[in-house]
């Protein structure tokens, strides 16, 4: 064959190899794309259920392209690429286990991706839990965090010393959230002669200025803008007096139980019935934020953050529970005002008497944010 | 007749009358087509015991040789689990999870799976108290997911949610019926996609969607506190609506006369028919508490607050005979035969066998752990789960 035609031949299978290559890894980084892109409403279904298949058919080396789109899309992404990655892992992972490891410790990835490839690894090789936790008390996950400061609880459960305990135990307090881990923890902490304060420790919002009562009677007061909601409610007017249904009603300022962070408004104002009030708070962030404004209440409520609506809530007496409403929110830098129309139906129940709230602030991996605020 | 006609719509693949592919059953009438054992005491019935991950309350669902669980499990429920399991020996065949992207806070007692999945033969369907809902092919492989829950915020209850899904000629109902909003679902069991959506009553409603024979094909029963409405599964129509009021918790049943003994001021029995919705007969003296009546030949069964199994008249509501069962009962009896199962709180399964004359506990075990969900029956095998353990007990 003649050498030059031969050359020429050459480079074009290369090219064409490459170009194959190129393909294969756009198709599958399109395909991946396509799950990262559904949205709610399913009319994206049809072609994300496509893109499942042909990722499936890409076996192993899809799997950290998939962990790496997780947190790039919404909520609804992350499941259809978690799926589609539980799929393929399903069948053996040992060929990208090393690429698996090192998307773990790379901290910038998502958290949750992280989380989901870490319990990957430790169920195809149980014997690497112990070291991916070994540096994982301060890590973003609070999944994993919490994994770790249960090895640190663990870790002192015999020590005698009681300084080495009490040291090792407050730097797993430091980093734990998950409530039932707190209050171990803390407990044990106290009892050895150490400190913690649960209104900075979870981030609740102390200090109030609250207004009404108000008509609500029928709980037909939901909608009804009363007073404040008026007004501009990215600056309340503190020393405005309204007209509520007991008189006259000016702020009044309230403050959060220091040990739940919970307003009790049947108790520091009185029991109403068929009544709501405004409160507020303003808190001081040291920079832009995305956080979550954590809201547990049995009663009605609306909730505006530096004047916007920021969710609201038409349900009576289903319980009180911890974190029970978790509102998204970007704080500004400086201050940010919260409003809270806090309502209270007529029902007569012993179990339907509770009229109170409790707020705290979190960073997105449920640390406590900051200072508490001030009103 | 009404078996046969409803399990033919809902099934693709599987053997029609083994299955048990939702919630009391494929009909939804808690009654099995063949009979199951009799005695559960002999350490040969228990046939194996799989280990569970999380929470749990939703009941197993049997698919040929396959039986599925949901769980709930993290930090705040939010692992929502589908976990495949084999019938002949309980192994894992496969297991997967996703995260809530809705509210995933209930009371103690409940937990975010507790609604029952479904099955058409082809595709297992998982729905939360989170609003979300997911589908897997046999194998594991993800189909569609979809979030309710994060779309529509305010469709939840802080007390939790537990309606189970109901699925009927490409039709998968979901119910989110809550004090804020409160919606029903007709969603594509191809893609996930929303055929109809229905405006309900706007109070918290735990109660799960049946199934009936309707004059021009089945119909979706809906209950809640307002009533009871028939729903074209299709296109989301109503069919009919009777609004005496009803339970919210305890689900009403189909019998086999294509009546429904409804939980309504006790007990009301409804007949259908193309120009009105008649009430046969209503009795205060059976008022089911949690667990849901079952009706089996001429019989009706409701078991109350005091664990007292009562059988009455579905002719006229004549009670007929009592007996006491042992412990308070979240999990709705199951039937096959002449045979009632009933698993208490505390996990002591009772095997109730009647005649007119009256019903005697035959055999009971002590499964040990607690159990709030509903058994399922196939082929003959009880399975029963707790949030740790799925049992099988056979002969």
């Amino acid at each position: 064959m003649n050498c030059r035609i031969a050359t020429a031949l050459l480079c074009v299978g290369c090219l064409m190899g490459t170009a194959e290559l190129s393909a294969d890894s756009n198709d599958l980084a399109g395909q991946i794309q396509v799950l990262t892109g559904v949205e709610p409403g399913a009319e994206s279904h049809a072609a994300a259920k496509a893109a499942v298949k042909q990722i499936e058919q890409a076996g192993p080396q899809a799997l950290v392209p998939l962990a790496k789109a997780i947190g790039q899309g919404n909520a609804l992404a992350d499941n259809w690429l978690r799926g589609t990655f539980e799929s393929i892992a399903a069948d053996g992972i040992d060929d990208v286990q090393s690429d698996l490891v090192a998307f773990f410790h790379d901290r910038s990835n998502a958290p949750r991706a992280r989380r989901l490839v870490y319990e990957t690894l430790v169920d195809a090789t149980p014997e690497m839990k112990e070291q991916l936790l070994s540096s994982a008390i301060d890590d973003p996950s609070e999944e994993m965090r919490a994994d770790a400061v249960n090895v640190l609880v663990d870790s002192v459960e015999n020590e005698s010393d009681e300084e080495v305990k009490r040291k090792v135990l407050e730097r797993a307090l430091a980093n734990a959230t998950v409530k039932s881990q707190v209050d171990a923890i803390s407990k044990q902490v106290e009892s050895l002669g150490g400190d913690f304060d649960p209104m900075s420790h979870y981030g609740f919002l102390k200090e109030w200025n609250v207004v009404g009562p108000f008509d609500n009677k029928d709980e037909k007061g939901f909608d009804v803008p009363y007073g404040p909601e008026k007004d501009d409610l990215s600056a309340p007017d503190l020393s405005v007096t309204f007209e509520g249904t007991e008189g006259e009603s000016t702020w009044t300022a309230l403050n959060a139980d220091d040990k739940t962070g919970v307003i009790d408004l049947a108790e520091q104002i009185a029991p109403h019935k068929g009544a709501l009030v405004y409160a507020t708070t303003t808190f001081e962030s040291d920079r832009e934020r995305p956080v979550e404004i954590r809201l547990s209440t049995a009663n009605a409520w609306k909730m505006w953050l530096n004047g916007q609506p920021m969710f609201e809530r038409e349900e009576y007496h289903r319980g009180m529970q911890w974190d029970q409403y978790r509102v998204p929110a970007t704080l500004a830098k400086g201050p940010n005002v919260i409003v809270l129309k806090v309502l209270q139906n007529e029902q007569d129940q012993s179990w339907a008497q509770r009229w109170s709230y409790s707020v705290r602030i979190t960073d997105p991996t449920g640390r406590g944010v900051g200072k508490v605020a001030k009103r | 007749m009404r078996i046969a006609l409803l399990t033919s719509l809902v099934l693709m693949q599987s053997s029609a009358f083994a299955d048990w592919l939702q919630f009391r059953g494929t009909d939804t009438t808690a009654v099995a087509d063949s009979p199951a054992l009799r005695n559960v005491e002999n350490d040969e019935a228990l046939k194996w015991t799989a280990d569970l991950k999380g929470r749990g309350l939703s009941a197993p669902i049997v698919i040929g040789d396959r039986v599925v669980v949901t769980t709930c499990s993290g930090l705040s429920q939010e692992r929502l689990g589908v976990a495949c399991y084999s019938t002949v020996d309980g192994s894992q065949l496969w297991n997967r999870e996703m995260w809530a992207t809705g509210r995933t806070v209930g009371h103690d007692k409940t937990c975010n799976a507790a609604p029952t999945s479904a099955s058409d033969g082809e595709a297992i369907y998982s729905f939360y108290s989170s609003g979300d809902v997911s589908a897997y092919d046999l194998d594991g492989h993800l189909l569609w997911y979809r979030g309710l829950g994060s779309e529509f915020p305010n469709a939840s209850n802080s007390l939790g949610m537990s309606s189970s899904l109901v699925v009927v000629d490409g039709t998968l109902v979901c119910m989110l019926e809550s004090d804020a909003d409160s919606i029903t679902f007709g969603l594509a069991t191809e893609t996930g996609k929303t055929k109809w959506q229905l405006e309900r009553p706007r109070l918290a409603n735990w109660t799960s969607p049946s199934l009936l024979n309707g004059q021009d094909g089945p119909l979706v029963i809906l209950q809640s506190g307002k009533g009871v409405t028939a729903v074209n599964p299709d296109d989301g129509s109503i069919a009919w609506t009777w609004a005496n009021g009803a339970s919210t918790i305890p689900t009403l049943t189909v019998t086999g006369a294509d009546t429904l003994a409804v939980p309504s001021n006790g007990l009301t029995v409804l007949k259908p028919s193309a120009d009105e919705v008649e009430s046969l007969w209503n009795s205060g003296k059976l008022s089911p508490a949690t667990a849901s009546p079952v009706a089996v030949g001429d019989l009706v069964f409701t078991l109350n607050r005091a664990g007292v199994v009562t059988a009455a008249s579905l002719a006229d509501g004549e009670k007929i005979w009592q007996l006491r069962l042992k412990g308070s009962f979240s999990a709705t009896p199951v039937a096959a035969g002449n045979r009632l199962y009933a698993v208490n709180e505390d996990g002591l399964l009772q095997v109730v066998e009647w005649t007119l004359d009256g019903g005697e506990v035959v055999s009971s075990r002590d499964l040990g752990d607690t159990v709030l969900g509903t058994p399922a029956i196939s082929n003959g095998a009880l399975y029963i789960r707790s949030d740790k353990h799925l049992w099988k007990l056979a002969e």
